[in-house]
């Protein structure tokens, strides 16, 4: 069986919402923002890696789109376009503060390897994903993006391509490093397989 | 029934993760399935991709409410609708003046406009060394450093001449000729004699204007 897509929302309705916010429709724009607050906070902050960064991200995504949903031009889906923006915002946050560099930059990454290692052994798939937020954190803020866009949201690599506003090259090459990283911080992902 | 084109195992390995996210598409996943069924590295990476695939979506997302960013955003909206509404409004009472000066330099820009430039008027341009017009009755006059006021007088009265401005500061007086001296030719003439007058050091036909 195929795994489903990540879907948060449908873009007839998105469009008509939008089309109502063009018009001035404060309850359409909170409509739109119950769509999109998780997926948007989720994404912005699994690139930030700061939930205050996030919040005020998801708020600055929704200022632009009030401000701008007349100049939608429907060359993507709506929520390509959201996302796009909220790409875009993260990127800008994360530059702006810095401080999330340097804590990662301090982050023990060998202690990490190790305990990986010792969790391959063990076989525990929760500790896992406690050991994946750590390990994301050391993949740059394109390529983390690049992991949760295909693997939490389900995008296409063209989806991540309009997104990202690059070459659909480069959305490839840019999970294919990520996953060599992953492999290499986390050789727990290695375990069983065949 | 149709085949998919045969991919080599670099593409193939290239596209695994949006194989096991579901969404690639058409003869492309299909082109990749057929390579995975035949590729011993493949089904290993693939299943190393599903195990991710699986963490990623297990993560725990942050619980916040929208509720209170929203109003937030709600709130941020209304100031600054507020704000525009308060700049239009200090500005608007400014529009009258700004327009009615906008206005006025317009029609200051047509009327420059259709003004003609000053000519140069060719005719009255004059240098100490033009002969002097027909109806020129002035002269600038600077005696001689050892003249004494008697001599100047006397220099005067040969000519007719009366002083009506001066000394400046370079001690040239302006002395106006009777009315039968006025003449071009008299002009002229008188202007020779007084350039070799050892009274005078220097005498040209005034550029001031003639007194009333």
């Amino acid at each position: 069986m195929r795994p489903t897509r990540a879907r948060f929302s449908d873009d007839g309705a998105d469009l008509a919402l939008l089309e109502r916010i063009g018009n001035g429709d404060r309850n359409a724009l909170r409509d739109l923002y119950n769509t999109y607050y998780h997926p948007l906070l989720r994404f912005i902050y699994r690139i930030t890696g700061r939930l205050d960064l996030a919040q005020e991200g998801v708020n600055d995504v929704m200022l632009v789109v009030w401000g701008n949903s007349r100049s939608f031009g429907g060359r993507s889906s709506v929520s390509t376009w959201i996302m796009g923006i909220g790409y875009r915002k993260a990127l800008k946050l994360l530059a702006s503060s810095r401080r999330w560099t340097d804590r990662i930059a301090s982050a023990p990454l060998e202690d990490l390897i190790e305990r990986s290692e010792v969790l391959a052994e063990q076989s525990d798939d929760n500790d896992l994903r406690d050991l994946l937020d750590e390990a994301l954190r050391h993949l740059s803020a394109e390529h983390r993006a690049v992991v949760e866009l295909t693997y939490f949201y389900g995008c296409s690599y063209e989806e991540i391509a309009a997104i990202a506003a690059c070459p659909v090259n480069t959305v490839k090459t840019r999970m294919f490093h990520a996953r060599a990283k992953l492999k290499k911080l986390l050789p727990a992902l290695g375990k069983d397989a065949l | 029934m149709t085949t998919e084109p045969a991919l080599t195992h670099a593409r193939a390995f290239e596209l695994l993760p949006w194989l096991v996210n579901g969404s690639l598409t058409g003869t492309e996943r299909d082109a990749v399935e057929s390579h995975v069924r035949a590729c011993i590295a493949c089904r290993r990476e693939l299943k190393q991709q599903q195990r991710l695939h699986s963490a990623v979506r297990a993560r725990r997302s942050a619980d916040v409410s929208a509720e209170a960013g929203f109003d937030r955003l709600d709130r941020e909206l209304d100031e600054t609708a507020r704000s525009s509404r308060l700049w239009r409004r200090r500005y608007a009472s400014a529009a009258p003046f700004a327009i009615a000066a906008a206005a006025g330099l317009a029609v200051l820009a047509v009327l420059l406009w259709f003004t003609p430039l000053p000519q140069l008027d060719t005719n009255n341009y004059s240098t100490l060394a033009t002969a002097p017009a027909s109806d020129v009755a002035l002269l600038d006059i600077v005696f001689a450093e050892g003249a004494t006021a008697a001599e100047m007088q006397e220099l005067l009265n040969d000519i007719d001449g009366e002083i009506v401005a001066g000394p400046s500061q370079l001690g040239r007086y302006s002395v106006r000729l009777g009315e039968g001296r006025a003449t071009s030719a008299t002009v002229t003439d008188l202007l020779d004699t007084l350039a070799a007058d050892p009274r005078v050091r220097f005498v040209g036909p005034s550029l001031a204007d003639l007194p009333p």
